[in-house]
């Protein structure tokens, strides 16, 4: 995972419009994400935070507007757009094992099989699955299926790192641990990061960046930077006076928005 | 039906006529020889001779009377026999087995022992069809009956201040059917 | 557990024993019925001189030659149907109107057309199997769990290595059980062939038998029959099992 090996990808979303079985989920939302950035995407139930992760990742056409990836229009998904699904069961192989599905990858880009062992032990060591290549997912705990799937995602040398609440069926810890894993995985790369959650303090410490939606349709109605010094420290970090600062100010704009 | 739901059904039947079409096709062209391959032209005027003037009408209602016949005395027959294997779990035990057995023997088998026993008759048609049919009926019944939430027949009972007599378990088991 | 397999063979025991001690009483004299001793005799004769295994063989050739031709072919367009949906709802009248001819009722335009002999029986079976799998793995494939679609979306797999890396594999259990149940079917439309019309196998044995006024040896044939039929569909039972674990049976018939 060296600095130059997948620069990070840039977004940008003109004026995008999507409607949905005759609702408008999402209405005139326009951002731009830099490459390498780590976008926090929240808001209330419903908002349209997962239909933007979606629309990023070229599973949805935009119905008005267009999605731009490095400049070009995206058209559809592409291997340089890894995505981590919420349910992590529906997402791995179950008839695979680790090994098998973090495989599944490099050998959709052609990655003859004498290659492909090193590179998948290497990437299951750097997920903390280090030996666990011949688990099924149905042996594993949702925390290192999530790890499963993180490690494919990355099989994928992806230009951006979709995430789309990776984090929402796990207990505390494994999560806090999940959390920084993330963020030292990502340090390395470059990779950009779309990261949608309805934890605010997660957002806040995962974040360079945290965008807020509002529901029905959904619409940008917050876009708060985040100035917490990197490396972030669940303990340090989280007690800092600008991250309760930050989560305040979220807080409230939820509350608001909800009404 | 939606607007779409109905311009695909008819696109659908447009294909069905096409390879009607492309069947007049290959008989015309005597691809494959009319002794095997009739063209549909004449096939429909064989249909509608048949019934006109022809005995397919009455050989029509003939396999309908059988199949209606048969169907009714294995529903019955399958139905009865349903309830009595299935309300009680000692039948299942001994009889279970001995239906596990049967049910995967092909029932033409039992078209030359039914010959032996009934003759060529309409009777034997009947056996034959109805020993087919009750599959399916018995089946479901001695699941039904099996499976009557044993909560149910409690309750009955202790609301009557008896014991489960066999007709209040028949009621609940034949409306949990 | 024990008792209650004693107590299932108790019953046909008690009635076989009673058929033959009234049949040894009462000097039994008929075209359709024999005693039970006289049926196990005839079914070790037959067995002894080499024509019920030859008819078997037979049998279970045709059989599996129609199953593995049509269920193929039905796998084949159901995997098709099941992953294009416009394509499907095309085909759907055409199909729906093939779909409930009895395949006996193919038997006369396949004999003009094939004459006797396993390849006529061959054919009638082929279209019997071909519908349960057509059916059952088109519902298999539009029934995979969404998320792994999206997964080689995502990954961009080809057409092929959707197929075989995601969509089969998926699919695998209940095409599997597909051809347990098209298995049952083929047995049933072979051994209905034969009695009809095609003098080979099973089916011709027994109609043979009962012809020849050999009630012993119809009933012989008919027993083994049974015992074919009960053998397939329990081996299949198992093979299932172990393939894809017990659940794979659970709260289905057998």
């Amino acid at each position: 995972m060296t600095a130059g090996a997948s620069p990070g990808a840039e977004f940008v979303f003109d004026s995008v419009t999507l409607d949905l079985g005759g609702r408008t989920i999402l209405e005139d939302v326009s951002l731009k994400v830099r490459p390498g950035e780590f976008v926090c995407v929240v808001g209330a139930s419903g908002g349209g935070k997962t239909t933007a992760l979606r629309l990023a990742a070229g599973l949805y056409t935009p119905s008005r507007g267009s999605v731009m990836l490095n400049g070009e229009r995206l058209r559809g998904p592409s291997r340089d757009l890894a995505v981590v699904f919420q349910d992590y069961g529906k997402a791995l192989l179950p008839w695979r094992t680790a090994y098998g599905n973090v495989s599944l990858a490099l050998e959709a880009t052609g990655i003859p099989s004498s290659e492909r062992s090193d590179r998948i032990e290497k990437l299951l060591a750097t997920v903390g699955l280090p030996q666990q290549a011949e688990k099924y997912p149905s042996e594993m705990s949702g925390g290192m299926q999530q790890r499963l799937q993180i490690a494919r995602c990355l099989a994928q040398n992806p230009k951006a790192l979709l995430m789309d609440e990776p984090f929402g069926a796990l207990d505390a810890m494994t999560r806090q641990s999940l959390q920084d894993e993330v963020l030292a995985l990502v340090r390395g790369s470059g990779a950009t990061v779309i990261f949608v959650t309805h934890d605010l303090e997660e957002a806040i410490y995962l974040g360079d960046r945290v965008i807020g939606l509002l529901p029905h349709p959904g619409r940008i109605g917050i876009d708060v930077p985040i100035a917490l010094p990197r490396p972030r420290d669940q303990l340090a970090t989280r007690e800092s006076g600008e991250f309760l600062r930050l989560r305040r100010e979220l807080f409230d704009f939820i509350k608001a928005s909800e009404k | 039906m939606t607007y779409a739901a109905v311009l695909w059904r008819t696109a659908s039947i447009a294909i069905a006529v096409a390879f009607v079409a492309i069947w007049q096709l290959v008989a015309d062209f005597r691809l494959v020889s009319p002794a095997f391959l009739p063209s549909p032209l004449r096939t429909w005027a064989s249909l509608v001779r048949g019934f006109g003037s022809g005995d397919l009408a009455t050989k029509f209602g003939g396999t309908c009377e059988h199949m209606f016949f048969g169907w009714l005395a294995a529903s019955v027959v399958g139905v009865a026999l349903g309830a009595a294997i299935g309300s009680s779990d000692r039948m299942r035990t001994y009889v279970a087995p001995s239906l596990d057995f049967i049910r995967p023997l092909p029932v033409s088998a039992l078209i030359p022992v039914a010959i032996a026993l009934f003759g060529l008759t309409k009777g034997m048609a009947l056996a034959v069809i109805a020993f087919g049919s009750i599959w399916p009926m018995l089946l479901a019944t001695v699941h039904g009956f099996a499976a009557v939430e044993p909560r149910f027949v409690r309750v009955i009972a202790m609301s009557r201040h008896e014991s489960p007599a066999y007709g209040s378990q028949d009621r609940i088991a034949l409306g949990g059917t | 557990m024990n008792t209650s397999r004693v107590k299932g063979v108790l019953l046909p025991a008690i009635a076989l024993l009673a058929f033959e001690g009234w049949a040894q009483f009462s000097h039994l004299q008929s075209d359709a019925l024999a005693p039970p001793s006289a049926i196990i005799i005839a079914l070790l004769k037959a067995i002894g001189d080499g024509t019920l295994l030859g008819a078997t063989v037979d049998t279970l050739a045709a059989a599996f030659g129609g199953l593995a031709a049509g269920g193929g072919a039905g796998l084949l367009v159901g995997v098709v149907l099941g992953m294009a949906r416009p394509a499907d709802r095309l085909l759907e009248v055409t199909l729906e109107c093939l779909r409930p001819i009895p395949p006996i009722a193919l038997l006369p335009i396949a004999l003009i057309a094939l004459g006797f002999g396993y390849r006529m029986e061959i054919c009638v079976v082929a279209f019997a199997c071909f519908w349960p799998l057509m059916v059952l793995s088109r519902t298999a494939v539009r029934s995979i769990e969404p998320g792994l679609i999206e997964v080689s979306r995502v990954l961009e797999l080809s057409y092929l290595a959707k197929i075989f890396k995601v969509v089969l594999p998926a699919s695998l259990p209940t095409i599997f059980l597909a051809f347990r149940l098209a298995a049952g079917v083929a047995l049933v439309v072979s051994v209905t062939v034969e009695i009809t019309i095609n003098p080979m196998g099973l089916g011709a044995g027994i109609m043979a038998a009962q012809q020849a006024l050999r009630p012993d040896l119809m009933l012989a044939y008919l027993v083994w029959i049974g015992v074919v039929g009960y053998a397939l569909n329990d081996g299949l039972f198992v093979a299932q099992r172990l393939f894809f674990g017990p659940n794979s049976t659970r709260a289905r018939q057998k």
